[in-house]
């Protein structure tokens, strides 16, 4: 009883600060509705320059065959090896094709690529030296995301990185605002514990959580047509529930260890935010993590998501496969609030 | 003018005494380009299968060249095509290789596009690269094609962005919300020197920042600059006029610094993700690509790939530097008069 008490007190204070809710409710349909469409890997119209030294018909119809997919657009030609560099530096090409005199004789082509955008250039690379060689000689196919849509790729990342902000930096705030202005003191006046009023505090942020969530199922389905079967739209659920509960814990745990709000910000960042967003598969690959952080990084809360997403809901794996995510997420909470609640207990009020 | 230096001194005191805004300055930079390198630092490494139901004398042959590629960390042979399968339901396996006397088969895992797309670009690369039409593909301006020194440079952006954004916000909405700036008000201060002061103080942060970053990205990383080290400092001194605009902007339009802190946090969220940090501009649907205009972190970037690797000079930069100065005087501009009223 005590706890909802406070829960609605907490709910209150929300509720009143506009600005602060409408960003709150808007910043997951933000982040996972807008950069969903942005983090696409796919070319298009990359403007290239031609030194054609062999002027034969093979090799203009070379280049007339790049300029008409759609990948690549003919952008002018060069007529002497020196104006390469000016190409990349002037012109902003993305590639240079250097064509040979004996084409036809099996010389080769020469392709000059942009290493300043490593990433653009990588792209072009493969898709070029497919197009050259008129397609692999084998068959092939992809397991789970059959066309390679690029736009569902970054989604259980995105949708980790609005929970994980808004999760971590809620709760923590509101605990740290109370010590800040003071009304903390009252608050431990009352006849409730420690633990119950961080759990009161804790609740309003949860249904908030619970409603990024249900936004951003919303947002997969209507805008990028993800169809998820119903137990997996319970696992997600509860995924969800779960992820969050474990970054406002850590939250906490920042707010326990800090001061101002100045502090607790930069401790968000620093230490829950961006190790998130960097070693949990979202951006690279975990197989191409150093040695070094791999065993951290399997064990990020945002790795965690992200597999047991990708398992739920591209693989449409069952739950032996998945429950380990759980496991780990749950058992992680449960240690860090206890660290949280003692460090609490002993320096709330540390000036 | 003594006004100005006073300010300017104000402010560097300030810092000098707030030892959590001291290390956010000094270490944060250290602390990110020291870690966050180890999320890429290896080359993408492959784990294969290769399945053969009819047991043709290739298989040990495939195994041996894929494993000669150090960019396979694991090839094993599985005959039964349901075990492998099954490993890449686990998530242990990124490709399997199927042979039989038709010919090869290949399945990919495809939910991380970028990585499937290389596996197979790469898997061709080691098995069937003599009967390809020959290509030589040279990189240049980074011709090692490091994966690290790339990131290096939008990471040192993103440092600078974090820091100098946070900085100046959260300085700016502390004095107001602590009741400093009520006090300074009624002294001879004009807001303008005040305004100017501080941002004269932080764009020599922002400096020191930047030089703090590409010494240690030279010592540890051993990054060249290819271009003139006058020419990067320029740069970034422009880039730092809008992204102080922007911290200004922010400040001024949030009365607590809790707002402010969800302001700052759901706006540098979308302007790196939206310039080309992680994804380039012609993958992006039109209208998020137009957005460029209106981003200062993608114009910080770009310019610095442009004298980093590939030695721009000023002539070659002009338009970049002219519209981040027409941004950032939009930006301050705006945050001041909405500054003065406040």
């Amino acid at each position: 009883m005590r706890v909802l008490d406070i829960a609605k007190k907490e709910a209150v204070c929300v509720y009143r600060d506009k600005l602060s809710l409408f960003i709150l409710v808007v910043l997951p349909v933000v982040i996972v509705g807008v950069l969903g469409n942005v983090l696409r890997f796919e070319l298009l119209d990359l403007e290239f320059a031609v030194l054609d030294n062999s002027k034969s018909v093979l090799s203009r119809n070379l280049v007339n065959e790049l300029d008409q997919s759609k990948q690549f657009e003919f952008a002018g030609d060069l007529f002497s090896l020196s104006q390469i560099g000016g190409a990349f530096v002037k012109e902003n090409m993305d590639f240079v094709m250097v064509i040979p005199r004996d084409l036809d004789r099996g010389e080769p082509l020469q392709l000059f690529l942009d290493g300043s955008d490593l990433v653009l250039s990588e792209a072009v690379m493969q898709t070029l030296s497919v197009m050259i060689a008129g397609g692999y000689p084998f068959e092939f196919h992809f397991k789970y995301n059959a066309q390679l849509k690029s736009e569902l790729v970054p989604l259980p990342g995105l949708v980790m990185i609005a929970l994980i902000i808004v999760s971590s930096i809620m709760l923590a705030m509101s605990v740290n605002r109370e010590r800040e202005s003071g009304t903390a003191k009252l608050l431990l006046l009352t006849p409730a514990s420690m633990g119950q009023i961080i759990a009161g505090k804790a609740i309003p942020y949860l249904v908030i959580s619970l409603l990024h969530g249900l936004s951003v199922f919303l947002i997969s389905w209507f805008m990028f047509g993800l169809v998820i079967d119903f137990t997996s739209v319970a696992g997600f659920f509860m995924l969800t529930f779960l992820f969050s509960l474990n970054s406002m814990i850590f939250g906490l745990f920042i707010a326990s260890l800090v001061k101002s709000e100045l502090e607790l910000l930069i401790g968000c960042w620093l230490f829950v935010f961006v190790p998130n967003v960097f070693f949990s598969g979202f951006i690279y690959p975990l197989q191409s993590m150093s040695h070094l952080v791999l065993p951290v990084a399997r064990f990020m809360p945002g790795s965690l998501f992200i597999e047991t997403y990708k398992g739920l809901v591209f693989r449409g794996a069952s739950w032996d496969v998945v429950s380990d995510g759980f496991l780990w997420l749950l058992i992680q909470g449960v240690v860090v609030f206890a660290v949280t609640l003692f460090l609490f207990k002993r320096n709330f009020f540390r000036k | 003018m003594r006004l100005l230096i006073a300010t300017i001194y104000k402010e560097y005191l300030q810092l000098v005494r707030n030892k959590v805004l001291l290390f956010l300055v000094m270490a944060c930079p250290v602390i990110l380009l020291g870690i966050i390198p180890l999320s890429f630092d290896g080359s993408t490494r492959f784990r294969a299968a290769i399945c053969d139901s009819e047991g043709s004398y290739r298989v040990s042959e495939l195994v041996g060249e894929l494993s000669l590629n150090p960019l396979f960390e694991s090839v094993v042979f599985i005959p039964v095509p349901e075990e492998a399968e099954a490993q890449m339901d686990a998530g242990r396996l990124d490709l399997i290789i199927y042979s039989s006397s038709a010919g090869f088969q290949i399945i990919l895992d495809g939910t991380f596009p970028r990585r499937a797309l290389n596996a197979l670009h790469v898997t061709d690369k080691t098995l069937f690269e003599k009967n390809q039409v020959p290509v030589v593909f040279h990189t240049m301006f980074n011709s090692g094609r490091r994966y690290n020194h790339y990131s290096l440079i939008s990471l040192i952006v993103l440092v600078i962005t974090l820091v100098g954004t946070a900085l100046i916000t959260l300085n700016v909405v502390r004095e107001r919300e602590s009741g400093l700036e009520e006090q300074l008000r009624s002294t001879v201060l004009d807001r303008f020197v005040y305004f100017l002061g501080k941002f004269i103080f932080f764009v020599f942060i922002c400096l020191f920042e930047v030089v703090l970053c590409l010494l240690f990205c030279r010592l540890v990383y051993g990054l060249e600059n290819q271009g003139s080290f006058a020419n990067y400092l320029i740069v970034n001194v422009v880039f730092f006029f809008p992204l102080l605009g922007l911290g200004y902007v922010i400040a001024a339009f949030s009365r607590t610094q809790l707002q402010a802190v969800y302001m700052l946090t759901i706006v540098l969220i979308l302007l790196t993700m939206l310039c080309t940090m992680f994804t380039h501009l012609s993958s992006m649907p039109q209208w998020a690509a137009a957005t460029r205009f209106v981003n200062p972190v993608y114009y910080g970037i770009e310019s610095s790939r442009m004298v980093i690797f590939k030695g721009a000079t000023l002539a070659n930069l002009a338009p970049m530097l002219g519209w981040m100065l027409c941004l950032g005087v939009v930006l301050n501009a705006v945050a001041f008069v909405r500054f003065r009223k406040a």
